[in-house]
Protein backbone atom coordinates (compact mmCIF):
# COMPACT_ATOMS: atom_id res chain seq x y z
CA UNK A 1 0.00 0.00 0.00
CA UNK A 2 1.23 3.51 -0.71
CA UNK A 3 -0.05 7.10 -0.55
CA UNK A 4 -1.02 8.12 -4.05
CA UNK A 5 -2.24 11.66 -3.39
CA UNK A 6 -3.09 13.95 -0.51
CA UNK A 7 -5.04 17.20 -0.18
CA UNK A 8 -5.85 19.35 2.81
CA UNK A 9 -8.27 22.14 3.47
CA UNK A 10 -8.10 24.86 6.10
CA UNK A 11 -11.28 26.84 6.80
CA UNK A 12 -11.30 30.43 5.63
CA UNK A 13 -11.22 32.08 9.05
CA UNK A 14 -7.58 32.47 10.20
CA UNK A 15 -6.68 33.19 13.82
CA UNK A 16 -3.29 34.90 13.87
CA UNK A 17 -1.34 34.04 17.00
CA UNK A 18 0.20 37.39 17.92
CA UNK A 19 1.46 39.11 21.04
CA UNK A 20 -2.01 40.64 21.44
CA UNK A 21 -3.37 37.14 22.18
CA UNK A 22 -1.32 36.91 25.38
CA UNK A 23 -1.10 38.78 28.66
CA UNK A 24 2.48 39.82 28.03
CA UNK A 25 5.41 39.58 25.64
CA UNK A 26 7.07 36.81 27.63
CA UNK A 27 4.04 34.49 27.46
CA UNK A 28 3.89 35.09 23.72
CA UNK A 29 7.62 34.23 23.39
CA UNK A 30 7.09 31.04 25.40
CA UNK A 31 4.18 30.09 23.18
CA UNK A 32 6.25 30.68 20.04
CA UNK A 33 9.13 28.54 21.34
CA UNK A 34 7.22 25.67 22.88
CA UNK A 35 3.82 25.44 21.20
CA UNK A 36 4.95 26.83 17.86
CA UNK A 37 1.71 27.96 16.20
CA UNK A 38 1.56 31.26 14.27
CA UNK A 39 -1.74 30.85 12.46
CA UNK A 40 -4.69 28.58 13.18
CA UNK A 41 -7.89 28.19 11.23
CA UNK A 42 -11.38 28.10 12.63
CA UNK A 43 -14.36 26.51 10.94
CA UNK A 44 -17.48 28.66 10.47
CA UNK A 45 -20.32 27.98 12.93
CA UNK A 46 -22.27 26.01 10.35
CA UNK A 47 -19.27 23.97 9.12
CA UNK A 48 -18.80 20.49 10.54
CA UNK A 49 -15.66 18.34 10.48
CA UNK A 50 -17.12 16.41 7.55
CA UNK A 51 -17.60 19.66 5.57
CA UNK A 52 -13.85 20.33 5.95
CA UNK A 53 -13.04 16.76 4.89
CA UNK A 54 -15.45 17.10 1.95
CA UNK A 55 -13.65 20.27 0.75
CA UNK A 56 -10.33 18.40 0.88
CA UNK A 57 -11.92 15.48 -0.99
CA UNK A 58 -13.17 17.78 -3.75
CA UNK A 59 -9.58 19.04 -4.26
CA UNK A 60 -8.13 15.51 -4.18
CA UNK A 61 -10.63 13.79 -6.44
CA UNK A 62 -10.74 16.31 -9.32
CA UNK A 63 -9.12 13.93 -11.78
CA UNK A 64 -9.87 10.62 -10.10
CA UNK A 65 -12.26 8.03 -11.53
CA UNK A 66 -14.62 7.61 -8.56
CA UNK A 67 -15.54 4.07 -9.62
CA UNK A 68 -12.00 2.99 -8.63
CA UNK A 69 -12.66 3.84 -4.95
CA UNK A 70 -13.65 0.66 -3.14
CA UNK A 71 -13.66 1.81 0.48
CA UNK A 72 -13.99 5.07 2.43
CA UNK A 73 -12.67 5.56 5.98
CA UNK A 74 -13.60 8.77 7.80
CA UNK A 75 -11.61 9.72 10.88
CA UNK A 76 -12.87 12.43 13.24
CA UNK A 77 -13.62 13.05 16.90
CA UNK A 78 -16.66 15.11 15.93
CA UNK A 79 -18.96 13.16 13.66
CA UNK A 80 -22.06 14.74 12.17
CA UNK A 81 -24.59 12.37 13.77
CA UNK A 82 -24.71 9.58 16.31
CA UNK A 83 -26.16 7.60 13.41
CA UNK A 84 -25.69 6.99 10.55
CA UNK A 85 -21.93 7.03 10.16
CA UNK A 86 -20.53 10.25 8.72
CA UNK A 87 -18.60 8.15 6.19
CA UNK A 88 -21.95 6.94 4.86
CA UNK A 89 -23.09 10.52 4.31
CA UNK A 90 -19.76 11.54 2.70
CA UNK A 91 -20.04 8.49 0.43
CA UNK A 92 -23.42 9.77 -0.75
CA UNK A 93 -22.29 13.38 -1.19
CA UNK A 94 -19.24 12.34 -3.22
CA UNK A 95 -21.31 10.02 -5.38
CA UNK A 96 -19.23 6.92 -4.66
CA UNK A 97 -20.48 3.61 -5.99
CA UNK A 98 -22.79 1.41 -3.90
CA UNK A 99 -20.17 -1.35 -3.65
CA UNK A 100 -17.74 1.08 -1.91
CA UNK A 101 -17.73 0.27 1.81
CA UNK A 102 -17.66 2.88 4.59
CA UNK A 103 -16.39 3.15 8.17
CA UNK A 104 -15.97 5.89 10.80
CA UNK A 105 -12.94 5.93 13.09
CA UNK A 106 -13.48 8.31 16.02
CA UNK A 107 -9.94 7.86 17.36
CA UNK A 108 -8.26 11.26 17.69
CA UNK A 109 -4.59 12.02 17.26
CA UNK A 110 -3.66 8.46 16.22
CA UNK A 111 -6.57 8.41 13.73
CA UNK A 112 -4.55 8.69 10.52
CA UNK A 113 -2.15 5.78 11.14
CA UNK A 114 -5.12 3.71 12.40
CA UNK A 115 -7.02 4.51 9.19
CA UNK A 116 -3.91 3.42 7.25
CA UNK A 117 -3.78 0.22 9.29
CA UNK A 118 -7.46 -0.51 8.48
CA UNK A 119 -6.84 0.20 4.80
CA UNK A 120 -3.76 -2.02 4.79
CA UNK A 121 -5.80 -4.87 6.28
CA UNK A 122 -8.47 -4.43 3.58
CA UNK A 123 -5.89 -4.35 0.78
CA UNK A 124 -4.23 -7.48 2.18
CA UNK A 125 -7.45 -9.48 2.33
CA UNK A 126 -9.32 -8.25 -0.75
CA UNK A 127 -8.63 -7.21 -4.28
CA UNK A 128 -9.34 -3.46 -3.99
CA UNK A 129 -8.28 -0.67 -6.37
CA UNK A 130 -8.23 2.38 -4.14
CA UNK A 131 -9.15 3.35 -0.59
CA UNK A 132 -10.07 6.92 0.30
CA UNK A 133 -9.27 8.24 3.78
CA UNK A 134 -11.06 11.42 4.80
CA UNK A 135 -10.24 13.21 8.03
CA UNK A 136 -11.87 16.25 9.58
CA UNK A 137 -11.47 17.91 12.95
CA UNK A 138 -12.95 21.02 14.60
CA UNK A 139 -11.12 21.15 17.97
CA UNK A 140 -11.51 24.96 18.22
CA UNK A 141 -15.16 24.28 19.00
CA UNK A 142 -14.16 22.59 22.25
CA UNK A 143 -11.65 25.22 23.40
CA UNK A 144 -12.60 27.38 26.39
CA UNK A 145 -11.16 30.87 25.80
CA UNK A 146 -10.01 31.14 29.44
CA UNK A 147 -8.05 27.87 29.49
CA UNK A 148 -4.38 28.64 28.71
CA UNK A 149 -3.54 24.92 28.34
CA UNK A 150 -5.57 24.61 25.14
CA UNK A 151 -5.72 28.13 23.72
CA UNK A 152 -3.88 28.81 20.45
CA UNK A 153 -2.78 25.18 20.25
CA UNK A 154 -5.54 23.54 18.18
CA UNK A 155 -6.83 24.32 14.71
CA UNK A 156 -9.58 23.00 12.44
CA UNK A 157 -8.83 21.20 9.18
CA UNK A 158 -9.91 18.61 6.66
CA UNK A 159 -7.74 16.10 4.82
CA UNK A 160 -8.21 13.60 1.98
CA UNK A 161 -5.75 10.81 1.20
CA UNK A 162 -5.93 8.32 -1.63
CA UNK A 163 -4.26 4.93 -1.17
CA UNK A 164 -3.32 2.26 -3.68
CA UNK A 165 -2.18 -1.30 -3.10
CA UNK A 166 1.40 -2.39 -3.70
CA UNK A 167 3.48 -5.47 -3.05
CA UNK A 168 5.37 -3.72 -0.22
CA UNK A 169 4.25 -5.16 3.13
CA UNK A 170 3.57 -2.63 5.87
CA UNK A 171 3.92 -3.17 9.60
CA UNK A 172 2.21 -1.17 12.31
CA UNK A 173 2.94 -0.52 15.95
CA UNK A 174 0.00 0.41 18.16
CA UNK A 175 -1.09 0.50 21.75
CA UNK A 176 -3.20 2.11 24.42
CA UNK A 177 -2.83 3.29 28.04
CA UNK A 178 -6.25 4.02 29.50
CA UNK A 179 -4.75 5.92 32.45
CA UNK A 180 -4.49 8.74 29.90
CA UNK A 181 -8.24 9.34 30.29
CA UNK A 182 -7.69 12.04 32.88
CA UNK A 183 -4.96 13.83 30.90
CA UNK A 184 -6.96 14.65 27.77
CA UNK A 185 -10.71 14.39 27.36
CA UNK A 186 -13.99 15.94 26.27
CA UNK A 187 -16.52 14.55 28.72
CA UNK A 188 -19.83 16.16 27.83
CA UNK A 189 -22.26 15.12 25.18
CA UNK A 190 -21.75 11.35 25.22
CA UNK A 191 -23.76 8.65 26.98
CA UNK A 192 -21.88 8.92 30.30
CA UNK A 193 -22.23 12.67 30.81
CA UNK A 194 -25.00 14.03 28.58
CA UNK A 195 -25.35 17.78 28.13
CA UNK A 196 -27.74 18.91 30.86
CA UNK A 197 -29.39 22.25 31.47
CA UNK A 198 -26.83 23.28 34.10
CA UNK A 199 -23.95 22.56 31.72
CA UNK A 200 -25.62 24.34 28.81
CA UNK A 201 -26.38 27.38 30.96
CA UNK A 202 -22.84 27.52 32.33
CA UNK A 203 -21.61 28.08 28.77
CA UNK A 204 -24.02 30.89 27.92
CA UNK A 205 -21.02 33.09 27.05
CA UNK A 206 -19.24 30.31 25.10
CA UNK A 207 -22.09 28.67 23.17
CA UNK A 208 -19.76 26.70 20.86
CA UNK A 209 -18.83 24.52 23.88
CA UNK A 210 -22.40 23.23 23.86
CA UNK A 211 -21.91 21.43 20.57
CA UNK A 212 -19.23 18.86 21.44
CA UNK A 213 -18.31 19.65 25.05
CA UNK A 214 -15.18 21.24 26.48
CA UNK A 215 -11.67 19.98 25.85
CA UNK A 216 -9.61 19.48 28.98
CA UNK A 217 -5.87 18.86 28.78
CA UNK A 218 -3.17 18.29 31.38
CA UNK A 219 -0.02 19.07 29.38
CA UNK A 220 2.28 17.49 31.96
CA UNK A 221 0.24 14.26 32.01
CA UNK A 222 0.25 14.01 28.20
CA UNK A 223 3.99 14.72 27.98
CA UNK A 224 4.67 12.00 30.56
CA UNK A 225 2.51 9.46 28.67
CA UNK A 226 4.21 10.43 25.41
CA UNK A 227 7.71 10.04 26.82
CA UNK A 228 6.86 6.74 28.53
CA UNK A 229 5.27 5.05 25.49
CA UNK A 230 6.31 6.64 22.21
CA UNK A 231 10.11 6.15 22.15
CA UNK A 232 9.71 2.41 22.84
CA UNK A 233 6.88 2.24 20.26
CA UNK A 234 9.20 3.81 17.66
CA UNK A 235 11.89 1.21 18.41
CA UNK A 236 9.39 -1.69 18.27
CA UNK A 237 8.13 -0.39 14.94
CA UNK A 238 11.67 -0.18 13.55
CA UNK A 239 12.33 -3.74 14.81
CA UNK A 240 9.32 -5.01 12.85
CA UNK A 241 10.88 -3.62 9.66
CA UNK A 242 14.45 -4.50 10.59
CA UNK A 243 15.41 -0.84 10.20
CA UNK A 244 17.51 1.41 12.38
CA UNK A 245 16.61 5.08 12.84
CA UNK A 246 19.60 5.95 10.62
CA UNK A 247 17.84 4.33 7.66
CA UNK A 248 14.70 6.45 8.12
CA UNK A 249 14.71 9.64 6.01
CA UNK A 250 11.88 11.57 7.70
CA UNK A 251 9.92 11.37 10.93
CA UNK A 252 6.42 12.80 11.27
CA UNK A 253 5.15 12.73 14.83
CA UNK A 254 1.61 13.87 15.55
CA UNK A 255 1.95 17.65 15.49
CA UNK A 256 1.02 18.04 19.16
CA UNK A 257 3.26 20.97 20.09
CA UNK A 258 6.89 21.86 19.52
CA UNK A 259 7.79 20.96 23.12
CA UNK A 260 6.48 17.39 22.62
CA UNK A 261 8.12 16.93 19.21
CA UNK A 262 11.44 18.33 20.51
CA UNK A 263 11.37 16.09 23.60
CA UNK A 264 10.84 12.98 21.42
CA UNK A 265 13.50 14.07 18.98
CA UNK A 266 16.03 14.52 21.77
CA UNK A 267 15.15 11.25 23.53
CA UNK A 268 15.35 9.27 20.29
CA UNK A 269 18.42 11.20 19.10
CA UNK A 270 16.90 12.00 15.70
CA UNK A 271 18.80 14.59 13.60
CA UNK A 272 16.77 17.83 13.21
CA UNK A 273 16.65 17.66 9.42
CA UNK A 274 14.65 14.43 9.62
CA UNK A 275 11.93 15.91 11.79
CA UNK A 276 8.88 17.26 9.98
CA UNK A 277 7.29 20.08 12.00
CA UNK A 278 4.63 22.22 10.35
CA UNK A 279 2.86 23.33 13.52
CA UNK A 280 3.35 27.00 12.66
CA UNK A 281 0.62 27.02 10.05
CA UNK A 282 -2.53 25.27 11.21
CA UNK A 283 -1.43 24.05 14.66
CA UNK A 284 -2.51 20.78 16.24
CA UNK A 285 -5.30 19.50 13.99
CA UNK A 286 -5.81 16.13 15.80
CA UNK A 287 -6.01 13.30 13.23
CA UNK A 288 -5.34 15.70 10.34
CA UNK A 289 -1.92 16.75 11.65
CA UNK A 290 0.21 13.93 10.21
CA UNK A 291 -1.20 13.93 6.67
CA UNK A 292 -1.05 17.77 6.58
CA UNK A 293 2.64 17.62 7.60
CA UNK A 294 3.16 14.94 4.92
CA UNK A 295 1.47 17.13 2.26
CA UNK A 296 3.45 20.22 3.27
CA UNK A 297 6.74 18.29 3.24
CA UNK A 298 5.82 17.13 -0.26
CA UNK A 299 4.93 20.71 -1.34
CA UNK A 300 8.28 21.87 -0.01
CA UNK A 301 10.06 19.11 -1.95
CA UNK A 302 11.49 17.47 1.14
CA UNK A 303 10.61 13.95 -0.02
CA UNK A 304 12.48 12.02 -2.74
CA UNK A 305 11.13 8.94 -4.45
CA UNK A 306 11.83 5.93 -2.23
CA UNK A 307 12.34 7.93 0.99
CA UNK A 308 11.30 6.12 4.15
CA UNK A 309 8.90 8.17 6.26
CA UNK A 310 8.15 7.06 9.80
CA UNK A 311 4.83 8.34 11.09
CA UNK A 312 3.65 8.04 14.68
CA UNK A 313 0.30 9.33 15.90
CA UNK A 314 -0.44 9.57 19.62
CA UNK A 315 -2.73 11.40 21.98
CA UNK A 316 -6.20 11.22 23.45
CA UNK A 317 -6.77 7.80 25.00
CA UNK A 318 -3.81 7.61 25.53
CA UNK A 319 -3.59 5.78 22.20
CA UNK A 320 -0.87 5.48 19.63
CA UNK A 321 -0.25 3.98 16.22
CA UNK A 322 2.60 4.26 13.73
CA UNK A 323 4.04 2.83 10.56
CA UNK A 324 6.80 3.39 8.00
CA UNK A 325 5.70 4.46 4.52
CA UNK A 326 7.83 4.58 1.39
CA UNK A 327 7.30 7.85 -0.46
CA UNK A 328 6.31 7.55 -4.11
CA UNK A 329 6.23 10.62 -6.32
CA UNK A 330 3.29 10.48 -8.71
CA UNK B 1 25.20 12.95 40.35
CA UNK B 2 26.33 16.43 41.33
CA UNK B 3 24.02 19.31 42.14
CA UNK B 4 26.20 21.70 40.11
CA UNK B 5 25.78 19.59 36.99
CA UNK B 6 22.06 19.34 37.72
CA UNK B 7 21.84 23.13 38.01
CA UNK B 8 23.78 23.54 34.75
CA UNK B 9 21.29 21.22 33.01
CA UNK B 10 18.35 23.18 34.45
CA UNK B 11 19.85 26.54 33.44
CA UNK B 12 20.34 25.30 29.90
CA UNK B 13 16.66 24.41 29.75
CA UNK B 14 15.52 27.74 31.17
CA UNK B 15 17.54 29.95 28.82
CA UNK B 16 14.47 32.03 28.05
CA UNK B 17 14.28 33.11 31.70
CA UNK B 18 17.41 35.19 31.01
CA UNK B 19 20.53 35.45 33.14
CA UNK B 20 18.75 34.42 36.32
CA UNK B 21 21.31 32.60 38.49
CA UNK B 22 19.98 29.32 39.87
CA UNK B 23 21.16 28.05 43.23
CA UNK B 24 20.10 25.05 45.33
CA UNK B 25 17.79 27.29 47.37
CA UNK B 26 16.08 28.92 44.37
CA UNK B 27 12.32 28.45 44.67
CA UNK B 28 11.26 27.29 41.21
CA UNK B 29 7.89 28.96 41.04
CA UNK B 30 9.32 32.27 42.26
CA UNK B 31 11.68 32.56 39.31
CA UNK B 32 10.78 35.62 37.23
CA UNK B 33 8.83 34.50 34.18
CA UNK B 34 8.11 31.03 35.60
CA UNK B 35 5.25 29.38 33.74
CA UNK B 36 3.62 25.95 33.60
CA UNK B 37 5.53 25.47 30.33
CA UNK B 38 8.77 25.34 32.35
CA UNK B 39 7.45 22.30 34.21
CA UNK B 40 7.15 20.50 30.86
CA UNK B 41 10.69 21.55 29.94
CA UNK B 42 12.14 20.26 33.18
CA UNK B 43 10.15 17.00 33.03
CA UNK B 44 11.48 16.35 29.50
CA UNK B 45 15.05 17.28 30.51
CA UNK B 46 15.03 15.08 33.63
CA UNK B 47 13.64 12.14 31.61
CA UNK B 48 16.31 12.63 28.94
CA UNK B 49 19.33 13.16 31.22
CA UNK B 50 18.37 11.18 34.32
CA UNK B 51 15.87 8.58 33.00
CA UNK B 52 13.29 9.62 35.58
CA UNK B 53 9.76 10.57 34.48
CA UNK B 54 8.23 12.83 37.11
CA UNK B 55 4.47 13.04 37.55
CA UNK B 56 2.45 16.02 38.73
CA UNK B 57 2.01 14.20 42.05
CA UNK B 58 5.81 13.98 42.52
CA UNK B 59 6.32 17.65 41.73
CA UNK B 60 3.75 18.79 44.31
CA UNK B 61 6.35 18.25 47.04
CA UNK B 62 9.03 20.26 45.22
CA UNK B 63 9.73 23.86 46.19
CA UNK B 64 13.41 24.49 45.54
CA UNK B 65 16.04 23.37 43.06
CA UNK B 66 17.52 21.25 45.85
CA UNK B 67 14.15 19.54 46.49
CA UNK B 68 13.99 18.65 42.81
CA UNK B 69 17.56 17.34 42.86
CA UNK B 70 16.77 15.14 45.89
CA UNK B 71 13.58 13.84 44.25
CA UNK B 72 15.43 12.88 41.05
CA UNK B 73 18.15 11.13 43.09
CA UNK B 74 15.53 9.25 45.11
CA UNK B 75 13.65 8.16 41.95
CA UNK B 76 16.90 7.00 40.37
CA UNK B 77 17.53 4.76 43.39
CA UNK B 78 14.01 3.32 43.19
CA UNK B 79 14.71 2.10 39.63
Amino acid sequence: MFVEKTAYYFPERPIHVTEACFENEQLFALHQSYVGTTVLYQAACDQTASDLAMNAALILLREVDLSTIDFLVFSSLTRDYHAPSTASMLHHKLGLKASCGVMDLPIGCAGFPMALMSANGLFNTMDLNRILILLGEVPTRSVHPNDPAVNFVFGDAGVAVLLKPSTAALSFEFGNDGTGFSSLNVLRGGARFPMDVAYLESNAAFPWLNQFGQLSMDGHGILKLTLSHIPSAVFSLLDKYGFTLDQIDHVIFHQASTIVIDALQRKLNIPSHKIINYLAEGGNTISCSIPIAWAKAEENKRFKDGDLVLIMGFGVGFSWCGTVLTYRST
Amino acid sequence: MEINTFIAHLSEEFEDLGVFALSPSTVLRDMPGWNSMHILLLVAMIDFRYQVLLSGEHLKTVETVNDLFDLVKQKQHEH
